[in-house]
């Protein structure tokens, strides 16, 4: 348990961040999703955010990026509220392959958001394409965006094959050599592991932030190692 | 800026304003309305009203169930206010009729050889700019196209049974005469604005249709400003 107050210690905003939530909490109604949250993510730092469906992950993603206001609490995004932030802070924002309009040609959509030419599938169709390429037709178009700052990508690895899984992993990884932040959510702890500085584990409406350094300091982050975690902090309560 | 790289009136002209059925009608709307005045000036009434039925259905293309599923999303990443997003989906979802309006407007005025037509006289321009606002505003939450029908549905109950007959005899009336009963003219009016074009209205009640779209249109965008859309996948 002292590993845990340790992290929870750690997830007080810093100074100077890119991204920083101060105390935020959102509800939808009578549900609460989460309460008092805070963390901060600075250039070139990765940060996996871990936790059930329905724990609030994309409402947490969509404050980022000022799709949805907190009810309490601050989200700065280069020190501006998130949607003053976005007309200058290069920002890539993916939810899903759900969110790809199925009724324009993958070509068309692409050229709209700015990607050059797609190989193979530009004259299909959206909605002739299986799930999978749908969700990397999606990766595709937002990480291709040149200067990006920050990228954030719910659920990326959702209806991926091993070839694209594979494509994301080295695509994430030369954003991260490149300077990029990157919020990472998924339940799959697999992908995540080995490729964040930071884990945050969404756990009774909170998050409970911890470094990679924090869940295996002399070698790797495994899946096996964040599944522990995530026993541990949910069994802590 | 990466704002500047997506223009928001042509995204939302991909995402809702291409229809390939309106398109087809808006087409022949204008041919029929152009043919029509070309055998006889002054006979293109018919395609003035077929665009204005258009207008109230093709105008009704709905947000919300689009926004939940985050097609905007990448406008409003980009930078891009509500606002702007909002006043390009009504201006895409509106162009369309607005074009075939004035085409079948310019040949009017090409054979009548006068600009004193129905498509640009006062209560034409009124009639196309409310059939424009309030099914845009009233589909907001709605699925496509459910504003016009309403719209529609509640102006066939009329005449059905027998509660807007006024309009179609206000339509010889004088404004002076119509003025009489201010209030029933309007209504008649709200239910069948497909004969809107062709009736005397006087200038009181012109701007009030005028009021009424642009409370309207100005309600339909403070609701895209201020309403907080969760993805259909979150709660």
């Amino acid at each position: 348990m002292g590993q845990v107050q340790m992290a929870k210690a750690r997830s007080s905003p810093g100074e100077g961040s890119l991204l920083h939530l101060a105390h935020v909490s959102r509800s939808f109604g009578r549900q609460v999703v989460f309460t008092d949250l805070s963390l901060s993510l600075s250039a070139g730092e990765t940060l996996g955010l871990i936790g059930p469906n329905g724990a609030g992950k994309t409402t947490l993603l969509r404050m980022i990026v000022g799709l949805l206001r907190p009810d309490a609490g601050q989200v700065r995004l280069n020190g501006q509220p998130p949607v003053d932030a976005m007309a200058t802070c290069a920002v890539a924002y993916f939810a899903g392959e759900s969110s790809v309009p199925p009724s324009l040609r993958a070509g068309t959509w692409a050229r709209l958001l700015g990607c050059p030419d797609l190989e193979g599938i530009a004259n299909k169709p959206i909605r002739k394409l299986s799930r999978g390429t749908r969700q990397r037709l999606g990766l595709q178009v937002n990480l291709s965006r040149p200067r990006t700052q920050l990228v954030i990508l719910d659920e990326p690895w959702e209806g991926l094959d091993p070839d694209a899984s594979r494509w994301l992993r080295g695509r994430i990884q030369a954003l991260q050599g490149a300077g990029t932040a990157a919020i990472l959510s998924s339940h799959r702890m697999h992908d995540l592991a080995g490729l964040c500085n930071h884990y945050a584990f969404v756990v009774d409406k909170r998050l409970i932030l911890v470094t990679a350094a924090d869940i295996a300091s002399d070698r790797d982050v495994t899946g096996e190692d964040l599944f522990t975690w995530f026993d541990r902090l949910r069994a802590a309560g | 800026m990466k704002a500047a790289r997506i223009s928001p009136l042509r995204y939302c002209w991909y995402i809702v304003g291409r229809s390939p059925v309106f398109m087809a009608l808006y087409a022949a709307a204008i041919i029929y309305g152009c043919t029509s005045e070309w055998l006889s000036a002054g006979s293109s009434d018919a395609a003035l009203a077929m665009i204005i039925v258009g207008q109230m259905l093709s105008s009704s293309t709905g947000f919300v169930s689009q926004a939940s599923r985050g097609y905007f999303d990448p406008l409003l990443v980009a930078g891009h206010s509500r606002l702007s997003v909002g006043l390009s989906l009504f201006v895409v979802s509106a162009l369309p009729g607005w074009v075939a309006w004035v085409c079948v407007g310019l040949a009017e005025v090409a054979l009548q050889r006068t600009l004193d037509v129905p498509a640009f006289r006062p209560a034409g321009l009124v009639a196309l700019l409310l059939v424009s606002c309030v099914p845009w505003s009233a589909t907001l939450r709605s699925p496509r196209l459910t504003g016009g029908l309403v719209w529609l549905g509640l102006g066939i109950l009329g005449v059905l049974t027998g509660k807007v007959f006024g309009l179609l005899a206000m339509a010889q009336m004088s404004p002076a005469e119509i003025r009489g009963n201010l209030w029933g003219a309007f209504l008649n009016g709200l239910a069948l604005p497909t004969v809107m074009p062709f009736v005397k209205w006087p200038v009181e009640i012109l701007i009030l249709f005028t009021l009424v779209s642009l409370l309207t249109l100005a309600a339909g965008l403070a609701y895209i400003r201020f309403r907080q859309i969760p993805l259909s996948q979150e709660f």
